[in-house]
């Protein structure tokens, strides 16, 4: 793909399908094709932004990626104690040292976490679940870990419970633990969709700073096209479980090729007062990739729809120059 | 200016909790021109859907008005008996809320529920009422034929729409959409807005449109009044908002707000979290946080005044230099 920097993580046709019904040999008869033959690399220190409308795949796919889920089919190639492995067929000793390396943050920082455990608890759990430093060692990163995140100072927090911190708080501490074991892949869903823009603001600057300080890579998922701008190198557009369009942020942003991503962009709301929005040209609502026909997955909302979308199968994700890939027969 | 269908005066609201009252609404006052829509904004906790319980009296039993008037086209609805205001709501004034899911009975028929809202406010026939859903339906762009389904058959922005169609159904002065869009992806939500601005201009209804997002609201509305730990801190026109925001709390929010076109800037973020309303802050609520606070911020509580042409803020050190955006 684009030149320069090394290659962290490779994803290689990755499919999740997920059975929805089944036939009286509890056989499953039909599926929602949550991700499909996506494909996709992320190098070192860089973000990917996943952008979608809700129901899109890229929850699952951020998910697939560090082993939440596991793959129907395809491969991801990530360096484990130094030389890139298949983490799909990973074998569970090995599999423990790749979750050292990837990471997650969740959404809602309400839920992410254990209401009856402290701070201190829950920020350390990575360290107890591999087994690293006594009690003192992890006591000392722990608070190290909260003052880099901003919750300071960090004694006064260590013994606290999550309710008694208020939402941008909660989602510092998210990244601490995301952190702590010094991961080189950290996979973000919409760690800040729930927080008050102010604080939001802040939390983002955070994530920017340590990707930094600490060279890691993020693949960042957000519904925001604003917000993936402001996070991201490149941006993938996902729709029904397929990427769409990929490309370097601002050239995404500023030449957007494919109708959804036209549709996306257009729609998206701004408050500046001397902006004359187009037209948003998009038929229909989203639709659910249950089996879904051999034609293009847009088809039915596109308005340049033609013969060739609905007579072959969905579009290949093609380089149209300059790292910039489309997946549509008409562009 | 045009003529006033909504003045809210010096209106106070206080919740009674375990931990203390919450002071979620404290002297919020603004008026509202027939037709217009107006943009409230603010943070969670900031007091805007408050404000909304009481314009429509749906408060839940802990709160409570202090002071303060409602006038609704001259009768103040603060004063009102329960069964007065009952004549009100739907006809008058009426709401759309968040969760359109949860605002919809799901073991009725979508188009029966707007009738019933008919029905129960109007004395109007069975088949009239039917015949002005029909209308409201193709208003909000929703095909007739879906007024025969279950909430559960439809969409997200399908529902909201059901929604407010409902809030139109009693052709209403004023509607309160709270966060209508929030719940709904991009598209769909540009589709609604636009479906409400027009509904707004063709039907002559005022709007309060409540939310988060001050993108969403610069949409919809002409003025916009930005709300902070229970008080409104500025009133002004869209775009002049927008471009010269004069209160700092106003300015912070709009440069923490990553733009999708022009230049990158870098984002601002405010220290620490918006105060609890159990104890606010003394003088100027916002002064634990500002930038440019003084000692005369902690002690006194800055008056709504107007510092441009319409342009009202409340702060003791406006940003009137001109040249701060």
């Amino acid at each position: 793909m684009s030149g320069g920097g090394d290659i962290l993580v490779r994803a290689e046709g990755l499919t999740k399908l997920f059975p929805i019904s089944r036939n009286l040999f509890l056989r499953p008869t039909s599926f929602v094709h949550a991700v499909e033959d996506v494909s996709f690399l992320i190098k070192k220190g860089e973000t990917l932004g996943l952008v979608g409308e809700s129901g899109c795949g890229k929850t699952t796919l951020g998910k697939l990626l560090v082993k939440l889920l596991e793959p129907d089919s395809g491969h991801i190639y990530f360096p484990v104690d130094g030389e890139p492995r298949d983490v799909v067929t990973l074998p569970g000793r090995d599999l423990l040292r790749f979750r050292r390396q990837a990471q997650m943050i969740f959404q809602d920082p309400y839920e992410s976490m254990n209401p009856r455990r402290t701070i201190y608890d829950t920020v350390a759990e990575p360290m107890v679940v591999q087994g690293i430093g006594s009690i003192r060692e992890r006591e000392k990163r722990v608070a190290e870990m909260l003052a880099l995140v901003g919750v300071s100072p960090p004694q006064l927090y260590l013994f606290r419970y999550p309710h008694e911190l208020s939402g941008g708080q909660r989602q510092r501490v998210a990244v601490a633990r995301s952190l702590i074991l010094n991961p080189s892949l950290v996979v973000a869903d919409e760690p800040t969709s729930m927080l008050d823009v102010s604080v939001r603001s802040g939390v983002m600057k955070l994530m920017l700073e340590l990707q930094q300080r600490f060279n890691i890579s993020y693949l960042y998922v957000t519904h925001d096209l604003a917000v993936a701008r402001y996070m991201c190198n490149r941006i993938a557009v996902m729709y029904c479980g397929k990427v769409v369009e990929m490309a370097e942020a601002e050239e995404l942003l500023g030449h957007p090729l494919h109708p959804y991503t036209r549709a996306l962009l257009s729609a998206a709301p701004d408050p500046d007062p001397g902006y004359v929005r187009p037209p948003v040209e998009i038929k229909g609502g989203v639709t659910t990739p249950v089996n879904p026909p051999k034609r293009c997955r847009f088809y039915d909302r596109c308005p340049m729809a033609a013969q060739v979308c609905e007579e072959k199968d969905h579009p290949p994700l093609e380089d149209k120059g300059g790292a910039h890939y489309v997946a549509c027969y008409r562009v | 200016m045009e003529e006033v269908v909504l003045r809210v005066d010096d209106l106070t609201m206080h919740y009674a909790t375990r931990q203390g009252w919450v002071r979620a609404v404290e002297g919020v006052s603004f008026s509202l021109g027939r037709g217009e829509a107006l943009g409230l904004v603010g943070e969670s906790g900031c007091g805007k859907t408050s404000v909304a319980v009481c314009l429509l009296r749906a408060l839940p039993d802990n709160g409570r008005i202090l002071k303060g008037s409602i006038l609704l086209d001259g009768t103040d609805l603060v004063s009102l008996t329960e069964e007065e205001m009952r004549q009100h709501r739907w006809r008058r004034i009426s709401m759309v809320f968040q969760a359109a899911m949860s605002s919809l009975n799901p073991v009725q028929r979508v188009g029966a529920q707007v009738v019933e809202v008919i029905h129960v406010h109007e004395s109007v026939g069975l088949d009239a009422a039917r015949e002005r859903v029909v209308q409201l339906f193709s208003l909000v762009g929703l095909d007739r034929q879906l007024m025969e389904r279950y909430p559960h058959e439809l969409s997200g922005g399908m529902k909201q729409r059901a929604v407010i169609a409902m809030a139109l159904a009693c052709r209403p002065d004023v509607i309160i959409a709270d966060e209508p869009t929030t719940a709904l992806d991009v598209i769909v939500q540009h589709r609604v807005l636009q479906e409400l601005k027009q509904v707004q201009q063709s039907q002559g209804t005022a709007i309060i449109y409540i939310s988060h997002d001050i993108g969403v609201v610069a949409e919809v509305c002409t003025r916009i009044a930005v709300m902070y730990a229970g008080r409104i801190a500025e009133v002004a026109p869209t775009a002049e908002l927008l471009t010269h925001p004069v209160h700092p709390y106003t300015q912070a929010l709009l440069s923490s707000f990553p733009r999708l076109r022009g230049p990158k800037h870098s984002l601002a973020s405010l220290p620490g979290d918006p105060p609890s309303l159990v104890a606010p802050p003394s003088g100027c609520r916002f002064h634990p946080r500002c930038p440019y606070a003084t000692s005369l911020c902690q002690e006194k509580d800055p008056a709504l005044q107007e510092h441009r042409p319409r342009h009202l803020a409340a702060c003791w050190h406006p940003l009137l230099g001109g040249d701060e955006q």
